[in-house]
């Protein structure tokens, strides 16, 4: 879980404090951590710094990875995630014990995000599995990824192909 | 020290110039003070060699801190001759004699792990300077032989680097080779569209240049760590 610095969590006092309750755009422009524009829920979540790795042609499978952001009031989760390019995916955890990685659905509780908490997919933990990728995810493109939680309802974002 | 100070000017009327009009002292100001400077400045250039002359020295001497696990013990590396690249050549440890080998045991339909070793590989390979990264190598070994056959294991680590080299085989020696590098490895049931993942031990293991095994690196060593580790292996 990242939590956000001091001077974002000053900047959210200070629009609680002028607007009298959370205002999206003081959200946003506190935490500056993603570009202006990201859909963010009418509850006040996000998903930002979505990402995915350049696939070999060989395979069609992908990992998204990304982050979703609760600057709501409600605790939320994450229940599906859906994209044009694949056809299933399936939200996994990478669990490594003993050296010895294997992957899992998600719980749950894995996927469940606090207000004013992120919920991070990164690699080697969390991750969006795309399966039956349509083709080849090439370096720069942009991939659309829908993140459907229980309570802020379908966010869609486009996920930044890239090697890290 | 001399020898770093300006030439005097021949009209250079001596230390006494260096009052000023009012007779009062300045600092820096004549030629003398310049030449007061440039001892100064001299001086510190010369310590400043001498710190970093030294700390060059003392850093060539501290033993490198590995990232990874070291192993002890000097025993050659496990063969891998059962096993065989796409063009069918068998793997053949000797051939990198003198040079590091990473060696991954994984699958090319794996959507986490395996593509986010393989990338930070590649980038440790390209952080390195090009001696070493010339005698840099890695062979992914399929845990996946069903879906997974030489030329399709190259082709996925290929993409990563095209020096990285992929091998396959028969699923008894890639069970013996994984026991032989202490990998764990099993399928997991196949979903309904017949796909299925497989759970593997996510370790690079690297052989240095002496051929046996010496570090061993969790998935998540992160591509700077890594290059420092085969840095120093090839050192």
């Amino acid at each position: 879980m990242t939590r956000r610095d001091p001077a974002a969590i000053a900047g959210f006092a200070v629009a609680l404090g002028l607007a009298g309750g959370l205002t999206l755009a003081g959200c946003g422009e506190a935490t500056g951590a993603a570009p202006a524009g990201l859909p963010t829920s009418a509850t006040g979540v996000r998903v930002a710094g979505a990402w995915i790795r350049p696939t070999p042609p060989i395979t069609n499978v992908a990992a998204f990875y990304l982050r979703v952001e609760n600057g709501g009031s409600d605790a939320d989760r994450v229940v599906a995630a859906s994209s044009p390019r694949c056809a299933e995916i399936e939200i996994h955890q990478t669990t490594t014990v003993d050296g010895v990685a294997s992957m899992s659905l998600a719980s749950d509780e894995q996927l469940s995000v606090e207000p004013g908490h992120d919920l991070v997919f990164e690699p080697n933990g969390l991750h969006v599995m795309c399966l039956g990728l349509d083709e080849p995810v090439v370096e720069g493109e942009a991939v659309p990824l829908t993140v459907q939680l229980e309570i802020a309802g379908s966010l869609t974002v486009d996920a930044v192909a890239e090697n890290r | 020290m001399t020898d770093l100070m300006p030439p005097r000017s021949s009209g250079d009327p001596g230390p006494d110039a260096n009052d000023g009009p009012s007779g009062r002292r300045r600092f820096n100001d004549g030629p003398s003070g310049r030449r007061r400077f440039t001892v100064a400045l001299g001086v510190v250039a010369v310590a400043a060699v001498g710190v970093v002359a030294a700390l060059a020295v003392v850093s060539s001497l501290r033993p490198h801190l590995y990232t990874g696990t070291v192993l002890q013990g000097d025993e050659p590396a496990p063969s891998l001759a059962e096993l065989a690249y796409g063009d069918g050549t068998p793997v053949d440890l000797a051939d990198f004699d003198g040079e590091v080998v990473l060696v991954f045991f994984g699958y090319t339909n794996c959507p986490d792990v395996c593509p986010t070793t393989m990338a930070d590989a590649a980038a440790a390979v390209g952080l390195l300077d090009d001696g070493d990264a010339e005698r840099t190598n890695l062979v992914m070994v399929s845990v996946d032989p069903d879906r997974d056959d030489a030329a399709k294991v190259g082709e996925y680590v290929g993409f990563f680097d095209p020096g990285f080299r992929g091998a396959s085989g028969p699923v008894e020696a890639i069970d013996r080779a994984a026991s032989a590098y202490g990998v764990f490895y099993q399928l997991n049931e196949p979903e309904a569209d017949g796909s299925y993942l497989v759970d593997h031990t996510g370790t690079l293991m690297g052989i240095g240049p002496d051929g046996s095994v010496r570090v061993i690196w969790s998935s998540d060593v992160g591509p700077e760590a890594l290059a420092a580790d085969i840095a120093a292996l090839l050192s």
